[in-house]
């Protein structure tokens, strides 16, 4: 609910969550599916440090592919 | 004889017009405006006192507001608040919502109001209030009153409350059972509404589906390398010791933390607060909910301009989208004038 607000302002956002299939139904353009789960989202706890590392590495600049792709319906980035 | 405390603003509390628009709160004893109409078409409850606000003030000041009034209302004994009726006027209707919104979270009592359909005030707070559909002018004041007092007495006697139509106000969005006459059974419901509808005469759907309101696609960021990007969280990790008091659920503020000059988190040093999931993890490592580090590598790769200094965090956990709706609309307007290129935004 948040990211769409925060859409209008025409800037592009990109929701980074464990659950995709909320943000699916209330509608947010650009979703993100998290590495980890909800405790948490942007790494697997349980991998090594430098794997953990590696992941939050790999999935912001993911955020940052799907906030450059033009889309023009809600996607769904991985 | 229950007690009642009512709210208006500066113009119905009869302390002025737009010129006191910025009056801040006062406590009335008694009925006063409207009240002193509605007293008496209230049953078994008086009215023993009346929150008085300049529109302007509650608009600008809302949290000193709140505040104000807080310290009025907490060693008194009331039973139900009432705000408004509001009518048209939007900063009116919006200051109703939010008084009533606050008193029945700070003090578990409930609070209704009345305005009009198109009033601001009804999108932002429908889900969380009880907002009557009234008239949009002063004007149907002799119209909201009963209104509002008819549904007070019910709240007060504790009758059961039905749906929205029926009893009156805007629709929530939320489901309850309610035994009907015997006589109605849904199957019958069913049958009559299907010949309605063959017949092509006008029936009322019993499940009306929402369709989520889309927002445009903004437009894709052209070069990520000169682009500043912000991180807001909803997964409620903040600096040790929560220094700005973010609430576990239904939180209706964030902080904002600087994070110039630092390249990681480290564990002891933040928190999470959010009463949805368990904190080991997050305790144990901030970065997995706030990827300092990503972002910080990305930008000496040059693969981004970078991120702006400073977070916004929250607590996403049993959030309504009124303090959603509001939260957002804060950010953007603390940011206006930063050339944020886009959002990233983390939930648990």
């Amino acid at each position: 609910m948040m990211v769409k607000e925060l859409e209008k302002s025409g800037k592009p956002v990109v929701h980074i969550t464990a659950m995709t299939p909320v943000s699916q139904a209330i509608g947010v353009n650009r979703i993100l599916q998290a590495t980890g789960g909800i405790p948490s989202p942007m790494c697997d706890p349980k991998a090594s440090e430098e794997e953990q590392a590696q992941q939050r590495y790999r999935l912001i600049s993911t955020a940052v592919k799907a906030l450059s792709t033009d889309i023009k319906e809600q996607t769904v980035f991985y | 004889m229950k007690k009642v405390i009512l709210y208006i603003n500066q113009f119905f509390g009869q302390i002025g017009g737009e010129e006191a628009a910025d009056h801040e709160p006062v406590l009335a004893e008694g009925p006063v405006g409207p009240g002193l109409a509605l007293q008496p078409q209230l049953k078994d409850a008086q009215i023993t006192h009346t929150v008085i606000c300049g529109d302007d003030y509650m608009n600008e000041h809302t949290r000193q507001a709140m505040e104000t009034i807080e310290g009025f209302l907490k060693d008194l004994e009331f039973d139900l608040l009432i705000a408004g009726p509001a009518f048209f006027a939007g900063r009116y209707g919006t200051n109703c919502g939010r008084i009533c919104q606050f008193v029945q979270q700070r003090f578990h009592v409930p609070a209704i109001t009345c305005m009009y359909r198109e009033n601001p005030g009804v999108e932002m707070f429908r889900k969380d209030v009880y907002i009557l559909e009234g008239g949009n002018s002063a004007a149907k004041m002799r119209k909201d009153l009963p209104k509002l007092a008819r549904f007070a007495n019910k709240l007060l006697a504790g009758d059961p409350i039905l749906w929205a139509e029926e009893e009156g106000y805007f629709s929530r969005g939320v489901r309850a059972e309610v035994v009907l006459d015997r006589s109605r059974t849904a199957d019958q419901r069913a049958f009559d509404m299907l010949m309605k509808k063959l017949k092509g005469e006008p029936y009322q759907t019993e499940s009306p589906i929402e369709i989520p309101q889309k927002v445009p696609i903004a437009p894709p960021v052209k070069d990520p390398s000169k682009a500043t990007y912000l991180f807001v969280s909803t997964g409620g990790v903040v600096p040790m010791g929560n220094p700005d008091h973010i609430t576990t659920g239904t939180a209706d503020h964030y902080g904002v933390y600087d994070l110039t000059g630092q390249d990681t988190l480290k564990a002891g040093e933040w928190e999470s607060v959010h009463g949805g999931y368990d904190h080991a993890y997050a305790n144990a490592d901030p970065l997995t909910h706030i990827p300092l580090d990503a972002f910080r590598k990305l930008e000496q790769e040059g693969k981004i301009g970078g991120l702006y200094p400073k977070i916004f965090c929250t607590v996403g956990n049993l959030n309504s989208e009124t303090n959603a709706v509001n939260m957002a609309r804060e950010i953007l307007k603390e940011l206006q004038d930063q050339n944020i290129s886009a959002i990233v935004l983390g939930s648990a």
